[in-house]
């Protein structure tokens, strides 16, 4: 169950089990799911922990610095505006999970397929076939991609999306001869 | 002479409004948004569950639905008190 649920949660999943997409074909396998290195969520998530302590700095903080306004309102109200506050960090907390789990890139032994969803209003989803990819570069830079070893991909195709880019995956060197590997294996295979 | 008294009037008026109940009233609202935030989320989960089905697709679903739920508590809480 743990090891079920660690890999439901991995960025970097080779051969994934219990995952499906919208346009799989029944002798379509899912070879590779790719989302952003899971350190790229901190910044969002030592957001929220902010969030999370501002009520308890306006309560126990003014008896270093007198009374603010926040400790004078009726304590209903006070208590109104604690629990909309903490819905607000929810919100924003859940949201930015799932903007992180759902943005994935999926490589199958036909073709590759990228789903993009920005915000709870927009989604795109964009595929190339295997033997539309004519080239993969993979680029590290900057000191905290250095530092946990993510970077992007970018993938250039003969098809009508011309380049598809991955970014801030992890491990993005095994990434890109993972990518170039498949396309060797199953090109000579689709061309034929 | 008329347009001085009048404005010290609106000025008295807006020192003497009750601040607590345009929060509260500013509170109610936002705990309405955030219910329509809520259904939104279930609408956008069952989406990407239709586009990405994984292991967790279940457990998000339960997890709106519950979100929903504390919205709509919120809400209630916020007209009794």
């Amino acid at each position: 169950m743990a090891s079920k649920f660690r890999q439901a949660l991995a960025a970097l999943i080779e051969n994934p089990q219990n995952v499906s997409f919208e346009t799989q074909t029944k002798d379509e396998k899912t070879l590779l799911l790719l989302r952003r290195h899971f350190i790229t969520n901190v910044p969002w998530m030592v957001l929220v922990l902010v969030m999370l302590t501002i009520p308890l700095l306006l309560t126990y903080l003014p008896q270093f610095s007198g009374e603010p306004a926040y400790l004078k309102l009726p304590p209903d109200l006070r208590g109104l505006s604690v629990l909309v506050w903490y819905l607000l960090t929810l919100g924003f907390a859940f949201e930015s999970f799932l903007l992180w789990y759902f943005n994935v890139f999926i490589v199958t032994n036909r073709r590759i397929v990228d789903v993009d969803f920005w915000g709870l209003l927009h989604k795109s989803v964009s595929e190339t076939p295997l033997a539309n990819v004519q080239d993969v570069t993979h680029e590290v830079s900057g000191f905290w991609p250095v530092v946990f070893d993510y970077g992007h991909i970018f993938i250039q195709t003969a098809g009508e999306v011309p380049r598809l880019e991955i970014l801030n995956v992890p491990r993005p060197d095994l990434v890109h001869k993972k990518i170039a590997g498949l396309v060797q294996k199953y090109d000579g295979r689709l061309r034929r | 002479m008329t347009g001085i008294v009048l404005g010290e009037d609106i000025a008295v008026n807006i020192l003497n409004f009750p601040l607590e109940l345009l929060l509260g009233g500013l509170l109610r609202l936002l705990l309405i948004l955030y219910l329509l935030f809520a259904l939104l989320v279930i609408r956008q989960i069952n989406l990407l569950n239709s586009i990405l089905g994984t292991a967790l697709s279940d457990a998000f679903r339960v997890f709106a639905y519950l979100h929903l739920l504390l919205a709509i508590g919120a809400l209630v809480f916020a007209f009794l008190v």
